[in-house]
């Protein structure tokens, strides 16, 4: 099948608001592109094989969509420059989503299928997700909410902030906090340059977390009957720790060193070069 | 950490690789007996040479070196000759990531065995010299890294103008706290050069360096 609609402008004359409001029929398992250079994009979803595409553009943009087996793309168009849309996408729920808005904040909310978006000057917000989900800013957070996806998370100038998640995490900000709450992942990757790390999750115990930052803190609260081997590495950073644990006297003031919680099965790797590292206990953290 | 630490924790590698005299080496045993820091460095030095040789025992499903060398080669020669490039700047970001990969996998065997669950690169050390120890796995990688460095920086040139001038700024400014890392990595690492955590901490943060440049030239072509 291979469908286009064409909603354009029919003012020639100067650019004025406008609005198209347009209903696909998807087939399941139906991927959506959404590429568009400027404006936001909402997406939420239905349990519905269509998609309703409501867009507020100038009477000068055109809204394109092409349907092409189970591939549907969606675009932003303008005729004198760059187009400025503001795109509310409703969705199949397992729908998968490939958004692409150098400048746009992007809201995704209720899917369930894979998810990728890719914004410069723009913060990514994600609820749900299954599979794959990959979230990439320049200058922009990142957030994720109730996730059971493998998460990619990445911002350049930004916070990254996952909430509820439970798949895979790999995180990571150059200039931003990478912060997990209520988390209860067993494969935690997290690691920025200039920030903190907060994690307030449940360590499982046959998880594997690392925790990188070279200025900035590291905090992390720990459930109590937590199973982990956790290694201490930094360069000059303080090393804190406000519950009982196997270690030996003088050792935190070492540069390396390591020390078991438990039976030790899950393995925590925390770094920062110059910065310092606190491990707290759960619930302890809002102080923080 | 006392200044015979030092000394002897300097001399590690060539303990290992057996180029140290009878008397040293002697020495070197006595000094070993009572110093548990250069115990754990020796260990990993041990670990770093059993985790290479078992690399060179298995070697790439597929070599994927020639042709990354050729497209880069070409792109010099391209460069050179005045052409346009044949990769796009994603391709070639990708393919200089995948050179690192492929070349330093010897640093990412350093340091703690806490690896993740990240996939082990395949990767033939068939070519590295005898000598081995942390200082030189860092070296290999550090050189490694920062040709990839350079060539994605080249690239990024090209296709810079592409980008939104206050994106290209916010870039340059987090590439350049990220340059600090590194030198800072660096001054710890050249007074202290055996220290497994700064080997592997300086590679990390090239590692990032090199992400942050691929993911900038990727956004070339959104």
């Amino acid at each position: 099948m291979n469908a286009t609609i064409l909603a354009a402008a029919l003012s020639t004359l100067m650019s004025v608001p406008q609005e198209t409001d347009t209903l696909i029929a998807v087939p399941g398992g139906v991927r959506i592109t959404v590429e568009q250079v400027a404006g936001d994009v909402t997406v939420t979803t239905w349990s519905q094989n269509q998609v309703r595409v409501l867009a507020d553009h100038g009477s000068d943009d055109t809204i394109e969509l092409e349907l092409d087996g189970n591939e549907l793309s969606i675009s932003a168009h303008s005729n004198t420059g760059m187009a400025i849309v503001d795109f509310e996408l409703t969705v199949p729920v397992s729908a998968a989503l490939e958004i692409s808005a150098p400048f746009a904040d992007v809201r995704i909310t209720g899917t369930q299928g894979n998810v990728s978006v890719q914004t410069v000057e723009g913060d990514i917000h994600v609820e749900g997700g299954r599979g794959q989900v990959d979230l990439q800013a320049v200058a922009g957070d990142v957030m994720v909410f109730g996730s059971e996806a493998t998460v990619q998370a990445a911002s350049v100038d930004g916070d990254v902030m996952l909430t509820d998640v439970s798949g895979d995490v790999e995180a990571q900000t150059v200039d931003g906090d990478v912060i997990l709450k209520d988390a209860s992942s067993d494969n935690v990757q997290a690691a920025t340059v200039d920030g903190d790390i907060l994690w307030d999750g449940d360590i499982l115990d046959s998880g594997r977390y690392s925790f990188v930052t070279h200025d900035g803190d590291i905090i992390v609260g720990v459930q109590p009957g937590a199973n982990a081997k956790v290694s201490v590495a930094s360069f000059d950073a303080d090393f804190e720790i406000d519950f009982e644990a196997s270690l030996e006297p003088g050792e935190q003031e070492s540069r390396r060193f390591s020390f078991v919680l438990g039976s030790g099965s899950a393995r925590m790797e925390l770094e920062s070069f110059d910065g310092s590292i606190h491990l707290t206990r759960r619930g302890h953290l809002s102080e923080e | 950490m006392s200044d015979s630490t030092d000394t002897w924790r300097d001399r590690l590698s060539d303990y290992l690789d057996g180029a140290l005299e009878d008397s040293e080496r002697s020495e070197l045993e006595e000094h070993l007996e009572g110093c548990e820091e250069c115990r754990e460095t020796l260990v990993e030095l041990r670990q770093v040479v059993a985790r290479a040789g078992s690399l060179v025992d298995a070697p790439p499903a597929r070599d994927l070196w020639p042709g990354i060398a050729y497209r880069i080669r070409e792109t010099e020669e391209g460069e050179r000759r005045g052409k346009s490039f044949t990769f796009s700047v994603p391709q070639l970001a990708a393919a200089a990531v995948t050179l690192v990969a492929l070349s330093s996998g010897i640093a990412w065997q350093i340091a703690s065995g806490f690896s993740a669950r990240q996939a082990e690169p395949a990767v033939s050390v068939a070519q590295a010299p005898a000598q081995t120890g942390l200082l030189l796995a860092s070296r290999i990688a550090s050189h490694d890294y920062e040709s990839a460095i350079a060539q994605l920086e080249r690239v990024l040139d090209v296709g810079r103008e592409r980008l939104d001038t206050a994106t290209v700024r916010k870039v340059e400014e987090k590439l350049a706290l990220i340059d600090r890392a590194i030198d800072e990595a660096r001054q710890a690492l050249s007074a202290d050069p055996s220290n497994a955590y700064l080997n592997q901490y300086l590679a990390g943060t090239m590692r990032r360096k090199l992400d942050l440049l691929r993911r900038t030239a990727a956004l070339t072509e959104l």
